[in-house]
């Protein structure tokens, strides 16, 4: 059974992130055996939306993350920051504009594009499916790699956190090709891409769609799957409803079994207001009612009228 | 006169202006020309008669009355001035030009080769804004003290599932950010409701996204009816938002209250008129100000008229806008 933390987090400071990340690698008894020498932080940066809208991985949580690992995991330590290229994102200005860039020279460390650097090519095949991924060369090479996503919802499999977080190192630009199979293919990466920590930014989480709200907690864990099954439960979801995290369990990504340390999951969770909870119920709901009902009027007036203008 | 038209580049409101002009009666489609494989093909799927990759060669090609010209704001002094040259009436997409040297060489091509020029700044021709300048002639809420107009939203950066343009990022090729792109369109509409050459009172920019134009400006414009205009215009935000307010001595009145809700009614109504083979009309406001605007033009290049938006109204359209860069603080 896997360890996982939740630890609270008062404000948007980088000391004050740096001892709550330190307090939930102490909780979960987080240990090295060898000082790795080069180090990946992977953040969530899925388009340009900066911090504030619950999107992307804050730029203050990446900078106390820098300063744990220079002060808890080895001082002299490559680290890069790596993301790789999405259908409508460009990681290099994605770089410039969420603030990575400043990060990169203040704090001395490397920024990768992983979508522009050596790859090699994974072909794996899923029930009659024939799925293409590409693997950097750095991320391959990595001492060690901490997965730094986001805690938030997301419509097309209930939740984004670690798990997910992985399928957008894939180095593979036109990731909407995946989309109709994206539960088996987040679980396909994640048996190729394996993270020795993850530690999810909930600084501003998002628990509702296109929702942010100011949580101040920080979840941590060497299991991405474990860790995905706490987020679920904090976010009122059954773990065991969600596709991807059943499929990474199933491939042997990691372990639907956890033990929470640090905050409970219920005194975590209702930090949320009540109508974040009800909301998603019913907005889960509604969504997929009127989504199908929406869906099947569009059709049938583009089919007669043409391109709805 | 069926006026024959050519489009020059099938980006996004490109292919606006491809269906409307195959709806038109007054228009006959003959090509379209577009840099892109991709956006050739769309043409070719809805309906363009011809395609061609290069602009020049539609135009010695084929017997075209008038272009429309959606292209990269820095293309639009390049492309415009060659097809006034050719003697080809033109619907340029908004800004002019990306610098007021290069609009000034599209206006006087144009005027030198006698051929009209309309720069589709397309809110004037938008249902409301008509009736608003019905309000403000008529002094129906007063005199207008002041004009208030927001548009808020991702510009560029709305998410969708194509890469932004790489152009956008580049502000020597599309001419500065939320300002010259959305700002322009609110003042073009200020000068249509007040009149010329307002004074720019106050100005300032700035960048969140760390990018070398402004994601966000603020501006106070004065006229000389009196009426000052607050602009404020961004592409900061997730969900865009618009709105303008004109503040009479009598009551104000707001865009808000007047945007007619997309509704099922309309919709059937289209299914109506298509099933009839008659002329199906945008269900949106920003569709049907484009049409509106493309019929604008047609009729004006078949009546010999000139359109009611000019080369040198968006001229000076682009000399305000330039002006506000200029005295803007950065903040």
């Amino acid at each position: 059974m896997q360890n996982v933390s939740l630890v609270r987090v008062s404000c948007r400071k980088e000391k004050e992130i740096m001892e709550a990340i330190s307090k939930a690698t102490e909780l979960i008894d987080f240990r090295l055996e060898q000082t790795p020498r080069s180090i990946v932080l992977k953040p969530n940066l899925c388009y340009y939306w900066d911090h504030s809208t619950g999107c992307t991985t804050d730029p203050v949580f990446i900078r106390s993350v820098i300063d744990w690992v220079r002060s808890e995991i080895s001082a002299a330590a490559d680290i890069t920051i790596a993301e790789a290229d999405a259908t409508a994102m460009r990681t290099r200005y994605a770089f410039k504009i969420l603030g990575y860039e400043e990060i990169a020279l203040e704090k001395g460390v490397r920024l990768l594009n992983l979508s522009t650097d050596r790859t090699r090519k994974i072909t794996m095949n899923r029930s009659g499916k024939r799925f293409e991924f590409k693997l950097s060369q750095t991320l391959e090479k990595a001492d060690f790699i901490i997965n730094l996503p986001k805690l938030k919802r997301w419509s097309p499999t209930k939740i984004s956190c670690a798990l997910k977080n992985i399928f957008g190192a894939n180095a593979f630009v036109n990731k909407v090709v995946y989309h109709n199979s994206l539960d088996e293919v987040i679980a396909d990466i994640n048996t190729i891409i394996k993270p020795h920590l993850n530690i999810v930014d909930g600084i501003i989480a998002m628990p509702a769609l296109d929702e942010p709200f100011r949580f101040g907690v920080i979840v941590a864990g060497l299991d991405p799957v474990a860790v995905d099954c706490v987020v679920a439960r904090i976010l009122g979801l059954d773990p065991r409803s969600i596709k991807h995290i059943l499929l990474s369990a199933e491939k042997g990504a990691g372990r639907l079994d956890y033990s929470v340390v640090g905050e409970s999951i219920k005194s975590i969770s209702e930090l949320f207001p009540s109508e974040y909870r009800t909301s998603n119920l019913l907005h889960n709901l509604k969504s997929s009612v009127s989504k199908r009902f929406m869906g099947m009027l569009l059709k049938a007036y583009e089919g007669i009228v043409g391109q709805l203008e | 006169m069926v006026v024959k038209i050519g489009l020059i580049g099938i980006g996004s409101i490109g292919k606006f202006h491809l269906r409307h002009s195959l709806q038109l009666p007054g228009a006959e489609l003959v090509a379209v020309a577009d840099v892109s494989r991709g956006a050739r093909k769309y043409a070719q799927n809805h309906g363009a008669p011809k395609v061609y990759e290069s602009f020049k060669e539609m135009l010695s090609n084929e017997d075209l009355d008038a272009v429309v010209i959606s292209l990269p704001h820095f293309l639009h002094c390049p492309v415009a001035t060659f097809c006034a040259e050719a003697g080809k009436d033109i619907l340029l997409e908004k800004p002019l030009a990306t610098t007021i040297h290069e609009g000034k060489e599209i206006v006087e091509a144009a005027k030198q080769n006698k051929v009209k020029l309309m720069v589709n700044y397309h809110l004037r021709f938008n249902k409301t804004m008509n009736y608003f300048k019905e309000v403000i002639d008529d002094g129906r809420i007063g005199s207008i003290a002041t004009m208030s107009a927001e548009w808020v939203g991702g510009g560029p950066f709305e998410h969708t599932m194509k890469p932004i343009p790489e152009w956008y990022f580049d502000v020597k090729k599309v001419g500065g950010g939320a300002l010259i792109d959305w700002g322009g369109h609110i003042i073009d509409l200020s000068t249509y409701f007040f009149g010329k050459q307002p004074s720019v009172l106050y100005s300032c920019i700035r960048s969140r996204l760390r990018l070398p134009f402004e994601d966000e400006a603020i501006l106070i414009l004065e006229f000389n009816t009196g009426t000052r205009v607050i602009i404020h215009v961004g592409w900061f935000s997730q969900i865009a938002r618009k709105n303008v307010t004109l503040w009479g001595t009598v009551r104000a009145i707001s865009w808000e209250d007047y945007i007619e809700k997309t509704d099922y009614i309309k919709a059937f109504r289209n299914i109506i008129r298509k099933l009839r083979g008659r002329q199906v009309m945008p269900l949106f406001e920003f569709g049907l100000s484009h049409l509106k605007a493309l019929e604008h033009f047609i009729n004006c290049v078949s009546a010999g008229k000139e359109p009611s938006i000019t080369g040198d109204d968006a001229l000076e359209d682009l000399k305000i806008i330039s002006k506000a860069y200029k005295i803007s603080k950065r903040f």
